[in-house]
Order: structure tokens, then sequence, then C-alpha cells
């Protein structure tokens, strides 16, 4: 089931949550006799295997086998004392599936969220195998791993941060808790529908008419979907939060604000933060991580790249843009390290220079810097990305290609349609915009810059419903989004009719 | 204190959007722009232009006695011919590019509405055949259909009531913009005069993949039948009383250059044969072959493109029907007065196919 759909708007959640009200109060009462624990775990269980197997029921038996598997593999591992046995054989189930059924031409057969749930038990292993798990029953373990806001796109929780809340004691009601956490998923929903697939439109278009684009149409194309991609996914992960939060739990945060980082090492510490630390914890840091010396230390990043970057799909484009970011990644770490290192000297020499003596001219100087930093970041990332979408790399470089031709011109004309939502027909018929020669690209130009905007100076919907008040106006303005973001679940289909 | 406002909030969203969803829904069902409620409202400046959302709508819901069925072979009909020659009130529910699945998910709803209820029945299905349609699949149709507004579920209406291009462009825009469509013309193709001629269209044409290996004459035959058997004859036996005239659409000889080229002359001849056989046994079916009018078909200033005639066309072919010019004679009939057998229609299609001078129409192509 999508979060964006209205079987689950309307149906799964409400029912969800009366029923997570109704499962609670039932725990309470029988509180002394069974644990309680277990009827609310066995509850959310169930919605979550029933959320995971509404449109795809096929797919359940691969999650629910994969989970046995690996339950049984931690029983072992809690009984025995060699744990590294146990702890290989997992690795190689779960990474095995994982190669089976995305990488290995299983064709359209790709169970939903396997990269997903595959590291949430590898990090439940791991976890054990460190022996910082014990007692963990069935029902918590299989909560853990398909509890449905995190299941499908994650975040990739750990199994310390979740375990002690599916087995904490009961959740009160607390309406301001439901009441920031509805705003949060709001928030999301609205991300993804309206700005996400807005976007998402004229990347499609792009892609696929790729010779009839100018350089002008490449760039938006490139940011186009650079914008898609950042508002879908953390979207999703507001939602995600969001869903959690109303039923009283709480998810990691995975974005935080990336595109403001003035280098990759800051890109990395806002995007995806739960792959990020997953890598750090079962994979750079089991590597050596940074204690065998400067040289290691960067091929171990370089490897965590590479990984990142089949982890994320099938295919030579994802390697690439991996390897684009690792690349950068590494320079980038040596520059802070060289930096490092001559700061460390200079304090011994002169100790006493005080930061007093900066004068505006250099602050400014410094700011300016800073923003051309974070604008050739951004630029970077954007390139990269480009692989990341791109069908295959030949499409990439054709991309790319486009872009540095510098054969600018008109934009074309329906790369500009994508952004003409029909909502805002009104507005520019109102203004008598639509016989004016630019009218046509006027939403382009205006979505384009109000959302870059947004990314750059914007608060993040974390950090604003974190303070959103509950009066009329700010209700009134969730009330809209809401109903703005329902109303654009369906469309109606249009075909070109081309032939025949 | 601080907790209840919380709680104010929170009953307030949950008001408002109760009611603007409430709102949302009854201005749908109230106007209904896709007539799957109820027939249209008097006087409401109506869009239709999406063949697979309105059409089901449309069958179920608007009074007419006769339907024309088919692809864009058929969206330049002018239902206003049909009650002229004929005295029939005709209602037009072209798909683009149909397959065989499209005619019969709407000759189920057709068949199921009013019109065909009590003591009416349809009286006429025109259906368009395109071959070339009737080789794939029994259960595949050219696009997705939205499911919701063709099966009987209300349950997923929600996906019509709730949605804010029904909403903005086909209730808000033309109350802002009246521009009713005129049904008797609706779906009708956008190419204006100047498009039908050579010049545009040997423009436009690329000739497919020389095929070296030739195609069995039969090679279609399974499929075509499966198609008709499935698709196809189920209703014309289920409505006896309803006389289906079927009919092959004139395409240019650009269409035949594509048969040879592609190397399925036989076969699509024989698809032909099969498909006119297997109808016209039927009592309540007429049969009718455009594809051999030499003089429409040799020249390419009728069409817009290798197969889209100019709407002259569709005129000339609704006077046949009204008059039996072109009609294939049924098996065992006297062969007295007009009318071929399709025999003998075929020989002459094939006989044009053959001996047209592609590469002489070709060169012009500048």
């Amino acid at each position: 089931m999508l979060f964006n759909s209205y079987e689950f708007v309307f149906l799964f959640f409400p029912l969800t949550l009366a029923g997570y009200y109704i499962v609670n109060k039932i725990a309470v009462s029988f509180q002394s006799g069974i644990d309680c624990a277990a009827i609310k775990n066995g509850f959310l269980l169930a919605v979550s295997l029933l959320f995971y197997g509404w449109l795809h029921p096929e797919y359940l038996p691969v999650l629910v086998g994969s989970m046995a598997v690996n339950y049984a593999l931690f029983w072992q591992m809690e009984k025995r004392d060699k744990k590294k046995k146990y702890l290989y054989i997992g690795l190689v189930f779960d990474l095995g599936c994982l190669a089976f059924f995305k990488y290995l031409g299983m064709g359209s057969f790709v169970p939903l969220g396997i990269s997903f749930y595959t590291f949430t038990q590898i990090a439940f292993l791991m976890e054990c195998y460190r022996g910082n798990l014990k007692g963990v029953t069935a029902l918590s373990y299989g909560t853990y791993v398909s509890f449905f806001p995190k299941m499908i796109q994650g975040p990739i929780a750990l199994p310390g941060e979740m375990l002690c809340q599916f087995t904490g004691e009961k959740k009160q009601i607390d309406w301001e808790r439901v009441y920031r956490n509805l705003y949060l998923f709001t928030l999301g929903l609205f991300k993804k529908v309206l700005i996400a697939d807005t976007f998402g439109k004229a990347v499609d278009f792009g892609y696929t008419n790729l010779p009839a684009l100018n350089s002008g149409d490449a760039l938006i194309v490139m940011l186009s979907y650079t914008l898609q991609l950042y508002f879908d996914f953390s979207g999703y992960c507001d939602m995600a939060m969001g869903l959690a939060g109303i039923l009283g739990f709480e998810l990691p945060l995975n974005f935080n604000a990336p595109y403001k980082a003035a280098n990759i090492v800051e890109f990395w510490k806002g995007w995806h933060i739960t792959l990020t630390r997953f890598f750090t914890k079962y994979l750079y840091i089991p590597l050596g991580g940074n204690r065998k010396g400067r040289g290691r230390t960067y091929v171990n990043y370089l490897i965590v790249f590479f990984v990142s970057g089949v982890w994320h799909g099938a295919g030579w484009q994802f390697i690439v843009w991996g390897m684009l970011h690792g690349i950068l990644y590494v320079l980038t770490k040596m520059q802070m390290d060289i930096k490092k290192e001559k700061t460390i000297k200079g304090r011994q020499m002169c100790a006493q220079t005080s930061d007093e003596a900066e004068s505006k001219i250099r602050r400014t100087g410094r700011k300016i810097v800073q923003a051309a930093c974070v604008a050739l970041t951004f630029l970077y990332v954007n390139i990269a990305w480009i692989f990341f979408r791109a069908p295959s790399l030949k499409e990439a470089f054709e991309l790319i290609k486009k872009i540095v031709s510098f054969h600018f011109g008109k934009i074309n004309w329906n790369l500009a349609g994508c952004f003409n939502l029909d909502e805002f027909w009104y507005v520019i018929k109102v203004l008598k915009l639509d016989g004016w020669q630019y009218g046509h690209y006027l939403l382009m130009v205006l979505i384009l810059a109000a959302v870059l905007l947004l990314v750059f100076f914007g608060r993040s919907a974390v950090d604003f419903v974190r303070k959103v008040k509950p009066n009329a106006f700010y209700v009134t303005l969730l009330a809209v989004l809401f109903v703005w973001s329902i109303l654009s679940f369906s469309g109606v289909s249009t075909f070109l009719y081309v032939n025949f | 204190m601080k907790k209840n406002s919380f709680k104010h909030a929170l009953s307030g969203f949950a008001a408002l959007v109760i009611v603007t969803c409430i709102l949302a829904a009854v201005l749908v069902i109230y106007v209904d722009p896709f007539f799957h409620y109820h027939a249209p409202l008097k006087g409401f400046p109506y869009l239709v232009d999406n063949q697979l959302s309105q059409n089901p709508g449309m069958a179920s819901h608007m009074e007419y006695d006769s339907v024309i069925l088919g692809s864009s072979m058929t969206v330049n009909f002018q239902t206003t011919w049909f009650q002229e020659l004929m005295g029939l009130n005709t209602i037009k529910l072209s798909y683009s590019g149909a397959y065989p699945k499209d005619q019969a998910n709407i000759m189920d709803i057709i068949f199921k509405s009013d019109n065909n209820k009590g003591d009416r029945r349809i009286k006429k299905v025109f259906l368009g055949v395109d071959v070339i349609t009737y080789t794939g699949g029994v259960e595949e149709t050219k696009y997705p259909i939205p499911e919701y507004l063709y099966d009987e579920r209300y349950f997923n209406d929600i996906k019509y009531l709730l949605n804010k291009d029904v909403i903005l462009n086909y209730i808000l825009r033309p109350i802002a913009d009246p521009d009713p469509t005129d049904l008797s013309n609706v779906y009708a193709s956008w190419w204006t005069e100047e498009y039908y001629s050579e010049q545009w269209v040997l423009h436009n044409y690329a000739s497919p993949q020389q095929a070296d290996e030739e195609t069995l004459p039969d090679a279609y035959i399974a499929s075509t039948e499966k198609n008709l058997d499935i698709n196809i004859c189920p209703y014309i036996e289920a409505n006896p009383e309803t006389e289906f005239i079927i009919f092959f659409p004139p395409y240019s000889i650009l269409f035949w250059n594509d048969v040879i080229v592609e190397n399925h002359l036989d076969a699509t001849i024989e698809e032909y044969r099969y498909i006119a056989d297997r109808l016209n046994a039927y009592e309540n079916v007429k049969v009718y072959f455009f594809p051999d009018q030499e003089e429409i078909i040799c020249d390419l200033n009728n069409y817009a493109d290798y197969s889209h005639y100019h709407p002259k066309f569709n005129r000339y072919m609704t006077e046949c029907f009204a008059y039996g010019e072109c009609l294939v004679k049924k098996e065992g009939e006297v062969s007295a007065g007009e009318g071929k057998t399709i025999d003998e229609y075929l020989a002459h299609m094939k006989e044009i196919a053959e001996n047209f001078d592609y590469e002489e129409l070709l060169s012009r192509r500048g």
C-alpha cells in the first residue's frame, strides 16, 4: 500500500490507529495475565503485513521467510558461544537474497523494500553478534523489521532505537504529539504528491525526449530530478516519521538540509542519514575505519561508496554515481585532513591570535566563499544524480553532452508545460497572462525559484512542526495541504493518441 | 488548557477535511462530468474529450438507439449524418487505438444500459474493424483503463469523487470558460484541412524494416479467432435484435506498402477474409469493405498520415451504410444486383497492393 493512496489515508491508517488504541486498552486490562507488549506487537505486526501484502501479496512469503530465517539465526546466536558462524550464515543469506532478487535478473519480481528490510535485519544480526541484544521475542523482532511506516523506504532504524519502543509501557494519547505528527505527515504527503510528482513529470518528459532537448532544457531536467528525488524521499520519510509519531513511536531522522551542504562530507551528514550510519557502523568500521592509517581510511571510504552504489540499484550507472561521490568524498577528506594539520601546527606557533581581529570584510568574504561552496557542491550532486536517474550510462552521458554543448534556445514548450498545474490556470487566466508570450513559462520559473528558495533557505518539515502552533491559521493550512494532496492522488489519464 | 488547544486543533482539522471532501464529492456527483451516475444536466457546458473516462458514462446514461464503435478511424463520423440518412439517434464511443477488448468493455456497458432494457433495443452497432488489432491478446486494452469508471463497485468511486483533475478541468474550467462539446462531432481529429496533403504524409512516413521471411498466410487466424470468440461474437449472439454493421476502413496505400515490406500480405488478406466470413455468417451482421477503394487510398492528399483519411470519407461511408454500397455479399446469397463477395473484394485489394508503384510514390518524398 502507498501512503499517498485513498485506501491508506481513509481506511488503513484510521482503522490501524483506532485498532491500536483499543488494543492498548485491552492490553492494559490484561496486564497481570499475558504479556501486554505481545498483544500490541502482534497487532502492529499483523497490520504491517497487511500493509505490505495489500498490493503485492506475492512478495509476502519472501518477507516472512526472510524474517523467520534471521530470527532463527538470532535464536542460535543467543544460545551458543560461537556466534560468528551464525552471523556469517545470516550475512550470506540476507545478501544472497538481495542479490538474487534485485540483481540476478529475477525480472519484475523484486520484493518491495527488500533493500531496506535486508539492511534492517543485517543491523539486527550485527548488534546481536556484538552482544548488544538479549531476549528479543519473535513478535517484537517481527514488528521491528516490518513496522509499516518504515518498512518499504526506511529510515533504516537500528534495533537499539526501536526495540525498546516495542517493549515499552503503554502509550498515552497525547494530542500535541498527534497534531505535530499529523502535520509532519501532511507536509510529507504534500512534498511527495505535489512537489516531487510535478518535477517528476518534467524529468520523465526529459528522459523520454532526450534528442529534443537543448542545453537549457537539459539543465532543467537535471535540476528537476535533483529536486524530485529530495522531495520524494524526504517527503516519504516525513510521512513515515509522522505516522510512527501519531502511533507513539519515534523514527530516526533521515534528512537534514542536505543541499545546504558546503562540501560533500556535509552533504552525506544530511542525506539519507540512516544509510550512512548503517554503512559506518557495519562496513566502514569493520573494514578498519580510520584506525589503519590514512591511505587505508580513504580506501575504506571508496569501498563504502562503491557498495552504496551497488545497493542503490542494478546497473553501471549506480556504480558511477557511487564512485563520483566516493572520489569527491575522499578528496574533500584529504583536504580537510591537511587543513586540520595546518591549524594544529598554526595554533602551536601562535596560540594567541584571536578571532576578534577578523574584519568585517573577511567575514563577508568568508560568506561568499561559503555560498560558492554550497553552489558547487549542489552542482556536483546534481551531475551525480543524472547517473542515478538515467535508464543507463548512455542516456546519462547524452544528457550531460546536451548540457555542455552550450546550445541554448527557447525552453521546450512541453517541458515547461509539465509545470503548468491546473490549479494555477485560473490565476493565470484572471491576470490575463495566458496571452503573454512568456505566460506558458511563468509557472516553471516560479515553481523552480520557490522550491530552490525552500531548499536553500527554508526550514525542514521536522523543524517546522516542532514549533507549529495549533491556531486557526495553521489548522486551516494543514487542512488545505491535506485536502489538496488527497485530491491529487488520482488524475484523469490522458494519452496522446498518435497511432490509430 | 494547552493540551486542549491541540485537541481542538485536531477536531477543527477533521471538520474542515470532512466538510471539504463532502463538498467536493457532492459537486462531482451533481455535475457528474463523466456521466457516471446520471445523464448530463441541462445547460451545463460539458467538456467531452476523454474517451477512456467518459465513454463508459455516456454509454450507460445517455439516450441513443445506435452506436459507433472503433478506433480513431471512427472519430470523424458525425452522428447527425446517421440521423439524416438513417433516422438513427447515434452516439459515438470511439477509442483511439482500440483493441477488441476495449470494444468488449464498452459493449458490456452499452447492452446493459437503459437503451437496451424493457422494450427498447439498440438498433444498430457500427463497428470499425482494424485487422492489426485483432492479432493481439484477448485481454489487452490499448491503454490502462480507469477501472473505477467501468466496474459497478461504488467503493473505488472515490478516485472519481475526490479528484483534482475532474473538479478543475471538467467542472470549474467549463464554468469559467464554457465551450460545450458538440457530441455529434466529439473526439474529432485535430488535423485541419492543410494537413491532408501528400507532402505532409510523405514527410512523416518512414518505411518499416524489410522482412525477409514471409509470414505464413494463416499466421494471424488463431489470435483473430480467439479475439472474435471472446470479445466480439458473444455480443452479436446475445443481441439478435441489434444489427451489427461491421466495416473495414480504407487505409492509404502506404499501409499496404508496410504490409508488403514487412512481408505479410497473404496473412493480412487471410485475416480480412476470416473476419468477414466469420461475422457475415450471422444474420444480424452486415459487413462493408472499404480498403480497396482505389480512388481514395492511392491519393495521399486524402490522408493526414499513412492511415487516417479525410472526414469526407466518413461521410461517404455513412452514405454507403445507408444505401448498401460496398456491402459484402453473404455466402449463398443470390448474386443479383450490387455487392461483391469478400473473395472478390480481397482479390481486388491484393491486386492493388501488389501492383502499385510504391517506389515512384516514395521518390516524391524529396
